[in-house]
């Protein structure tokens, strides 16, 4: 059948089985280092192989389906993969490579290196079951694997009260958060009797209807539309509180900042975007065309608006803040705001510019965590004053930082530029000159945070500190492959503006596609079958 | 009609559950307090899936005998969720278990407003442990 695709089914299966490989090992008593990082690599490299196989097979107008046991839609759970959910998937997974390896070094500083590869592998396999899932119930499921697993990482350090504070904050308002997220899934399906997206799109869809009456993908509601709305909305504002947007905020910069570095830029690179794409899934693909457009249209300013307080606040905070974790924290509501600014839009430009943006900031936050982890290992220290010097006495460290954190406030050469680019750009093309304001004001404010960063850490020099650099080899590696990924986005920045493009236009900004692909996916899986 | 009477006595005490749990989260300082309100949170989610699936004019068990139609007994559906809901809910709790008897072994307190104010006094010896 067309577009059935093996690989989508087991490609969030790969971690586990990786995850479940070195458990083995641990319980076993072949407790050696070497194993465990080779099961990680392995299996986090072949996860980024198979999210690029799925990437390939979805490339300008494909898709690719895998319906566990052969059941589809109305209650089977079913993997799809369109252009969006596949970029995020790729994205994700190909950053997590990179940190992979550098956990490789890190995680001989840490006592319990199996524990924290697993964490990290699980992780990652809820991150790319939410990207490809199409049933509402199993992204709780998924979600929730994200979540249990994210704050196991955020109290990894469990002998240190600060970091098992921060997590039990993160944990009860996540779990807070998940069940509300629940509550809204149990309400979706009393009004509409569809946990699908695609059967729930068709419900509400006025853009589509069925060529037949074919049993569940009806216009029939149970309930009033206004039940809908409360438990879509109680969906999205789960989503907000994922990507940390500014009244859910509040975790955000102690859990990240308390986390083992590699932990930390996985976080607030590749988890707080997974907010991103169920806000993108539920607004364009469910709402957007359908009778409850309206309230759509109200939503986006709202959203838009949330996401120029978070630009402001993290702008401020960055150079209020004197912990270089917490700065970086901090600059992850800067940029999510940006995102969110871009997403709200509605135009195929503004989600193009805020999925670039996401791409963006996933790989410049990890490089930049990943030079600062490696000088707070060093100096034992996160203070922003007593790592004065540090960049000068480690030439190659202090030099990828420069370079992470003007790929972050947006200079020229870097992919950075070409992101908030893009974002002004689509701000123009809609009239919306207050955002695109926002968008330099933003950029200019953290400027001043950044570059303080950049100044007390690489330009000063203090010549008491200043040693012999004993740069591992596998640092250097991740650090410069993600400085020349960087490097290469920029060049190629018009042919990913296009593509991102061509993705919001024909996919996100136009719902009836992916309503009619799981209405043929359901036809031909029923066609399939033969009653006794 | 008494079945009317005590589904709208259900509907009204898990409304007045859920809005004694979100305080109960976000008011009290206690992790201890925080956990129970969580289960009864969730508990009480899991009860509405419940009550949602009921069918006040065939309440049957969901088992579909030969000459019973679909539309027979309650819907099974939700009650499937429900399961899978326990499980992840009863994972949960048991994070939370260990995170407070770590906090109660590393600080002496599960109080999180207490543990925040004592953070600001320690911090700088809590860097150099890294």
């Amino acid at each position: 059948m067309h577009g059935l695709s093996q690989v989508l089914g087991f490609t969030p299966l790969v971690p586990v089985a990786a995850a479940t490989l070195i458990l083995l090992i641990y319980v076993l008593k072949l407790r050696d280092r070497t194993l465990y990082n080779l099961v990680l690599l392995v299996g986090s490299s072949l996860t980024a192989a198979s999210t690029l196989v799925v990437l390939s097979e979805t490339i300008y107008g494909g898709f690719a389906w895998y319906c566990f046991g052969g059941w589809g839609a109305p209650l089977g759970i079913c993997y799809y993969a369109d252009e969006l959910s596949a970029y995020y998937a790729a994205v994700t997974s190909a950053v997590f490579t990179a940190v992979a390896v550098y956990a490789v070094w890190y995680s001989r500083h840490v006592k319990h290196t199996a524990l924290l590869y697993v964490l990290l592998l699980l992780h990652l396999s809820g991150l790319l079951a939410v990207y490809y899932t199409v049933d509402l119930f199993n992204l709780f499921v998924s979600l929730e694997l994200v979540g249990i697993t994210g704050y196991s990482l955020v109290s990894f350090y469990h002998y240190r009260a600060k970091a098992l504070v921060a997590a039990a904050r993160y944990a009860v308002a996540g779990g807070l958060m998940t069940t509300f997220l629940l509550l809204g899934v149990l309400l979706i399906y009393t009004a509409t009797g569809a946990v699908n997206i695609g059967v729930l799109g068709a419900k509400l869809s006025v853009a589509w209807s069925p060529p037949d009456q074919m049993g569940f993908f009806n216009k029939n509601l149970y309930a009033d539309t206004s039940l809908v709305i409360i438990a879509i909305a109680m969906i999205l504002w789960t989503a907000l509180f994922i990507s940390a947007i500014f009244p859910n905020h509040f975790w955000l910069p102690d859990a990240h900042s308390e986390a083992p570095v590699p932990v930390s830029a996985v976080l607030s690179g590749l988890t707080t975007a997974m907010g991103f794409y169920v806000l993108a899934r539920i607004a364009y693909t469910v709402l957007a065309e359908s009778v409850l457009a309206g309230f759509l249209s109200t939503l986006l300013p709202v959203i838009g608006f949330l996401g120029i307080v978070s630009v402001f606040y993290g702008a401020i905070m960055i150079g209020v803040e004197d912990d270089v974790k917490r700065i970086l924290a901090y600059s992850t509501i800067l940029n999510n705001g940006y995102i969110l600014m871009g997403l709200s839009q509605g135009t195929a430009l503004g989600i193009a510019a805020s999925l670039y943006h996401i791409l963006n900031h996933a790989v410049g936050k990890a490089l930049a965590f990943l030079c600062i982890g490696y000088m707070v290992r060093r100096y034992r220290t996160r203070n922003i004053y007593a790592l004065e010097g540090a960049g000068r006495a480690q030439p190659i460290v202090g030099s990828v930082l420069a370079f992470a954190l003007l790929h972050l406030i947006g200079v020229p050469p870097t992919s950075g530029f070409f992101g908030k680019f893009y974002l002004f750009k689509a701000f123009i093309d809609a009239d919306n000159l207050a955002y695109a304001l926002v968008v330099i004001a933003g950029s200019v404010i953290s400027a001043y945070g950044y570059i303080r960063v950049m100044e007390h850490t690489v330009y000063v020099s203090k010549p008491e500190i200043v040693g012999k650099e004993h740069l591992s080899i596998i640092v250097t590696i991740t650090l410069t492959t993600l400085s020349t990924v960087i490097l290469l986005l920029g060049i190629a920045n018009q042919w990913v503006i296009d593509y991102l493009t061509y993705t919001a236009s024909t996919l996100v900004l136009d719902s009836t596609v992916y309503i009619e692909r799981i209405y043929g996916l359901c036809q031909s899986l029923l066609s399939t079958i033969s009653y006794p | 009609m008494n079945t009317l009477i005590a589904l709208n006595i259900i509907a009204v005490s898990m409304i007045v559950n859920i809005a004694i749990a979100v305080y109960g989260i976000v008011k009290k300082p206690s992790m201890v307090k925080k956990i129970i309100s969580l289960g009864i949170l969730s508990d009480t989610v899991c009860l509405l899936a419940v009550y949602m699936g009921f069918t006040a004019t065939s309440p049957h068990p969901p088992l579909y005998a030969s000459g019973y139609g679909a539309g027979r007994g309650v819907d099974p559906v939700v009650q499937a969720f429900v399961l899978t809901a326990i499980v992840i809910a009863l994972a949960f709790t048991v994070f939370l278990a260990t995170i407070t008897l770590r906090m109660y072994e590393v600080a002496n307190s599960t109080d999180l407003h207490e543990l925040l104010k004592l953070e600001i006094a320690s911090e700088e010896i809590e860097q150099l442990e890294e």
